[in-house]
């Protein structure tokens, strides 16, 4: 009786059962729980978090997971829906809802990645600015000491050790990116996904890539574009490692920029530090 | 010989018909409901994070706003506060710190939910008291 009392609150032999729904909340909890939790990863690194869609097996295997951990900002707009199929143990936690939120502007709304975040856009990539990652580490630390309270000090203790590590991680970002001529910090990507990262390491934003399937704007866009690249001799321009590189080649082309290393937009990664490592060396290999 | 009244109306609907095609095809992909994303910033409490990050370890530390007070154990770093929601707060900050520590220096993080975060560095040799107000253009 005990036993399935147990199993019932998802606090298993094994620890707290949580299920995850981003690859960077995954790295995240895993850091703060230790291995107190048990994470249950459903939308794995490289699978595209603007497309993934719930299944009943996914359903399933988050069966017994007491949290189920998003990142949300309406990165995924199934969690209503998920909610109804969800057990009466069981809640979802927005990691993101408390993050400060910042807008994909009217004219760039056309670069946003995909339909969900074109309308009246909240711009959902709130995981490129470091701090915005500290603040989503205490979430996860406050939600686990919330779920199973007899691990406190071990979250307490992990989070502190996190935060401290991403406090090194800026430092070292910061250090990194002040080498690029201030006049050069203009970043130019695909589509509307770097808006947090801009806006925190003092970058100016240009998006090029559309909204439609094959990444195509209008000619009078695509024009705009290629002239205030060209006027600002922009060195380089990124692709991001799952959209489309055609237009961002083409426009590359028409203004004598090169085309950069992919970067990682939607932390399709197993690693926090690895992706924003990658993503920093690489701006800076390009710019500076 | 003269176009039919049917297809004269009809034909300056051609283009039309054409760049109305491939851009439903794009905008209806799936139907898309924009949800409400819910403001977090509503309600007569603001709930922050009060992060601190020191040189050297204080003995003890005390954060006052309005009427509730929070003091720190010197291995503490982050705390969860409530206060009144307004677009300023008012911290007052007082800090002693064991004899012989040098002067130094302890920096405060405020990160309210939903809010931008503000932060300040205090310094001190011994002991420091100060009013700290941080304020927000944007926030009602
Ligand atoms: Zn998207
Ligand atoms: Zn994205």
């Amino acid at each position: 009786m005990k036993w399935f009392l147990f199993l019932f609150l998802g606090l298993t032999a094994h620890g707290l059962d949580v299920a995850s729904l981003h690859p960077l909340i995954t790295d995240a909890v895993k850091q703060v729980g230790g291995n107190r939790v048990s994470v249950v990863e459903v939308v794995k690194p490289g699978m595209n978090v603007h497309k993934f869609q719930p299944k009943a097996s996914d359903i399933k295997k988050m069966a017994q997971a007491r949290i189920i951990f998003a990142s949300g900002k309406n990165l995924e707009p199934y969690l209503k829906g998920l909610k109804d199929n969800l057990q009466k143990h069981q809640s979802i936690v927005e990691v993101g809802r408390t993050i400060p939120s910042q807008k994909i502007s009217k004219k760039d709304q056309i670069y946003a990645c995909c339909p969900h975040h074109a309308v009246g856009g909240i711009d959902p990539h709130w995981w490129h600015n470091i701090s915005n990652m500290e603040r989503a580490i205490r979430v996860i630390e406050k939600e686990l000491t919330k779920a199973d309270p007899a691990g406190n000090t071990t979250y307490a203790a992990n989070s502190k050790v996190a935060r401290q590590r991403l406090d090194q991680l800026e430092a070292w970002a910061k250090g990194q990116i002040a080498t690029i001529p201030r006049g050069k910090r203009h970043l130019v990507t695909a589509h509307a996904a770097f808006g947090y990262f801009c806006k925190a390491y003092g970058f100016k934003a240009t998006f090029v890539q559309g909204l439609s399937a094959d990444g195509e704007v209008s000619a009078t866009q695509l024009a705009q574009s290629i002239q205030e690249l060209r006027k600002e001799a922009i060195p380089m321009v990124f692709p991001e490692k799952t959209a489309n590189p055609k237009v961002l080649q083409q426009i590359a082309k028409q203004t004598g920029a090169k085309v950069g290393k992919p970067l990682i937009a939607d932390g399709s990664s197993k690693s926090y530090q690895a992706m924003i490592q990658s993503n920093v060396t690489h701006i800076v290999a390009g710019l500076k | 010989m003269t176009k039919s009244p049917l297809t004269a109306t009809l034909i300056p609907l051609i283009p039309l018909a054409a760049l109305g095609w491939p851009l439903a095809k794009v905008i209806n992909q799936k139907a898309y409901q924009p949800v409400e994303v819910e403001d977090v910033a509503t309600g007569p409490l603001t709930t922050a994070d009060l992060e601190i990050n020191t040189a050297h370890p204080f003995k003890e530390m005390t954060v006052t706003i309005g009427g509730s007070s929070w003091s720190f154990a010197p291995d503490e770093d982050v705390k969860e506060i409530h206060y009144e929601r307004g677009s300023r707060v008012t911290l007052l900050v007082s800090v002693i710190w064991p004899e012989d520590t040098p002067k130094t220096a302890l920096r405060l993080e405020l990160l309210p939910e939903g809010i931008e975060t503000r932060s300040y560095t205090l310094w001190g040799l011994g002991e420091a008291t100060e009013e700290i107000t941080f304020t927000w253009d944007d926030q009602p």
